[in-house]
């Protein structure tokens, strides 16, 4: 047993252990820490060698010196005076003694003599059963060690917990670690990789600017560090030698209930005891505190990506709101309500309501499969496609049929588009109509009070086929007649057991009631709101109510909805 | 719970669909389509006499196997379709355009021929 003893300042009669390797410095990390700007952050080292103990001093910037000679490495002896800048200690050695409390004693006397305190100071500030009990002694440096181990980790933790970018974490784990362990030449860091499974070195960093890498690490790697979460000690080159210490380290990063990653320090080549169970011990401590610190960069990391995520989001909100009209068409005896309730901020649904020339107004509703971004993207470049043909294409089914080549000329396979497209002539009344495969319009006669399904005019869904093929339909509108255009969120709206609002309850929300448009649609919304109560919203809802203002002139009663016209795409 | 195996007959790629096809299961789906198409196998029957609910996500899958096999010169059928997922098919107007059969062996003859 050896220990250094401080003689003078704070520390006065304190005992450090120099049975495993000490440091002494300036840094928290250090064994015999000494906080003082004349100390360097790693002044000097002490080393139990088979000689005895050595001291070295580590380039400290004001020296280290035994008995007040300057030394850069000079075996110590008992009672030798070692002194860092201002702090005095002396060593002790009873590394051949076993005469018990006797010699003990002796050393005390020892420390009255040499030390720069006077001498009741140490004796008082030692517990008075050290004199009398060895074992105490070294219970004390346990104690010590122990101690020492706690404040490093938490400087570690200090050192470590303030970065959440992974490289710079890494980089400071291995820092620290070259620090802790004055014996290792290079350290490394490795992480399970997600797909395989396996670990994979992440960061490796050499005490000396050679080459970034490791050699091959042994199989025992796997099985006891990996699979048991074990930190292991290996001596590869000498197996018996393995009590005594060993030339490598590697310690299980563990979170939750498992190994996501391995520290793993190596000493010299020629170090077969550069290391001992208690640097193992604290490795394995410092291990937890990286994997702690790890699990915190790596949920930054994940929270950084949903905000990127809910950026692109607002970006695609933001174009697709602009491609939803602002305005609608204000017609005299015309009245049009609109509903558009993306389920996420998002959606695949769209409208459009625009004035084709003075005399027709253009009415379009679509849906595309899928959701999120590349749904509302192509949702806003279809619109324009719509706008376009509408334009150029009077009729419907023609516009549709244009419509349905732009989609497919992009060839985004996986997507495909239901809508209607319908023109309505303000003075007449006329609507014609096109549908895409989406969900049939109804209209709400007030002449008879019943409800009609449009199954008329009807087409395959856009961006499917080359050679689909669209119909148009032709309806007069009479006064008190409402027609409703929705998405199939709608029919799929779903309450709490999973049961759909379905054609049924859609009929008849859509038949009670007046058939003013406001009406209509307040109480569609109603019907879908108390359905579905709290389950969340899992499809968008899109709904257009036009009506017709004003009382039916009694003459006319008559009306037609049969399909007059089929037109061939291409 | 959606589950789908493929088999090969006679030169002729057989998926068959069990289960709910849906935003939430058609990942594993729609990379197997990709697979196929990409690996030549674009003559394919698509059995769904077991699959019980699509959506239109699980739709657009579909779709996307029958536009690629097409563009590589193939050909998609399909068989068995009944309850939701045929009157999905139905509102789409898919019935009027996609080749559909009662049963597999009659899609299978109609590839093989």
């Amino acid at each position: 047993m050896a220990w250094l003893v401080a003689v003078d300042g704070e520390l006065a009669g304190r005992r450090f252990s120099l049975d495993a390797p000490c440091l002494v410095g300036r840094g928290p990390y250090n064994h015999v820490v000494l906080d003082d700007t004349r100390i360097s952050r790693q002044h000097a080292k002490i080393s139990p060698e088979p000689g005895g103990h050595v001291v070295y001093d580590l380039n400290s910037a004001n020296g280290t010196f035994v008995n007040e000679v300057q030394v850069k490495r000079q075996k110590l002896s008992p009672a030798d005076v070692v002194r860092f800048g201002p702090f005095t200690f002396r060593f002790e050695s009873a590394a051949l003694d076993n005469t018990g409390p006797l010699k003990v004693a002796k050393f005390m006397e020892a420390q009255t003599q040499v030390g720069a305190e006077p001498p009741s100071k140490i004796i008082d500030s030692l517990d008075a059963s050290l004199a009398t009990n060895p074992g105490v002694a070294h219970d004390l440096a346990e104690l010590e060690d122990a101690d020492r181990k706690l404040r490093t980790l938490y400087a570690f933790m200090q050192s470590i917990a303030t970065t959440l970018e992974q490289s710079e974490l890494f980089e400071r784990i291995l820092r620290n670690l070259l620090e802790l362990f004055p014996a290792a030449e290079a350290v490394a860091v490795y992480l399970r990789e997600p797909t395989t499974g396996m670990m994979e070195p992440r960061k490796v960093v050499r005490r000396d600017a050679g080459p970034p890498s490791l050699s091959t690490l042994p199989g025992l790697f796997h099985e006891e560090v990996v699979q048991k979460g074990r930190a292991i000690l290996s001596a590869p080159l000498s197996p018996g030698a393995k009590d005594a210490g060993g030339t490598s380290m590697h310690a299980p990063m563990i979170f939750g209930n498992d190994v996501q990653g391995v520290l793993h320090v190596r000493g010299g080549e020629r170090d077969l005891v550069a290391f001992n169970q208690s640097d193992l011990d604290l490795l394995t401590g410092l291990a937890s505190q990286a994997a702690m610190a790890l699990q915190n960069a790596r949920m930054h990391a994940e929270s950084l990506k949903q905000q990127r995520l809910q950026q692109d989001l607002l970006l695609a909100e933001q174009i697709q709101k602009s491609f939803l009209p602002r305005q609608l068409p204000s017609v005299e005896g015309i009245e049009f309500v609109t509903e558009y309730r993306p389920a996420y901020s998002v959606g695949g649904d769209f409208y459009d309501l625009f004035w084709l020339d003075h005399e027709r107004v253009g009415v379009f509703i679509g849906d595309v499969s899928g959701k999120g971004v590349s749904a509302a993207l192509l949702m806003a470049r279809i619109s324009s496609d719509l706008r376009v043909a509408a334009l150029a294409e009077p009729s419907p089914a023609r516009a549709i049929s244009r419509v349905n080549q732009a989609v497919l000329e992009r060839k985004q396979h996986d997507i495909f588009v239901t809508g209607i497209y319908l023109t309505l002539d303000v003075k007449s009344k006329q609507v014609t109509l096109a549908n895409a495969g989406h969900l049939p319009p109804f209209i709400r006669r007030k002449t008879r009070g019943e409800l009609v399904r449009v199954e008329g005019g009807s087409g395959t869904a856009i961006g499917i086929f080359d050679e689909a093929v669209y119909e148009e339909t032709r309806l007069d509108l009479e006064p008190g007649d409402t027609l409703v255009l929705c998405t199939d969120g709608v029919l799929e709206a779903t309450d709490e057991l999973g049961e759909q609002f379905g054609f049924e309850r859609l009929e008849l929300s859509l038949s009670s009631g007046t058939s003013r448009p406001t009406d209509v649609a307040d109480r569609l919304q109603r019907d879908l709101r108390e359905h579905v109560g709290d389950a969340p919203q899992y499809d968008d809802v899109t709904l257009i109510v036009l009506g017709v203002t004003g009382d039916p002139p009694p003459a006319r009663m008559r009306r037609r909805d049969e399909p007059t016209q089929t037109v061939k795409a291409g | 719970m959606f589950q789908f195996e493929r088999s090969e007959r006679e030169g002729v790629t057989v998926l068959s669909l069990a289960g709910n096809l849906d935003a939430a299961t058609s990942a594993g789906l729609k990379k197997e389509v990709v697979t196929l198409t990409d690996g030549g196998k674009t003559r394919v029957a698509v059995e769904l006499a077991k699959l019980t609910l699509i959506d239109s996500t699980g739709v657009g899958v579909l779709i996307s196997l029958f536009k690629r096999a097409r563009a590589a010169g193939g050909a998609v059928h399909f068989a068995g379709l009944q309850g939701q997922p045929k009157e999905i098919f139905r509102l789409l107007r898919l019935d009027r355009s996609l080749d559909l059969h009662p049963s597999l062996d009659e899609a299978l003859a109609k590839l093989k021929a």
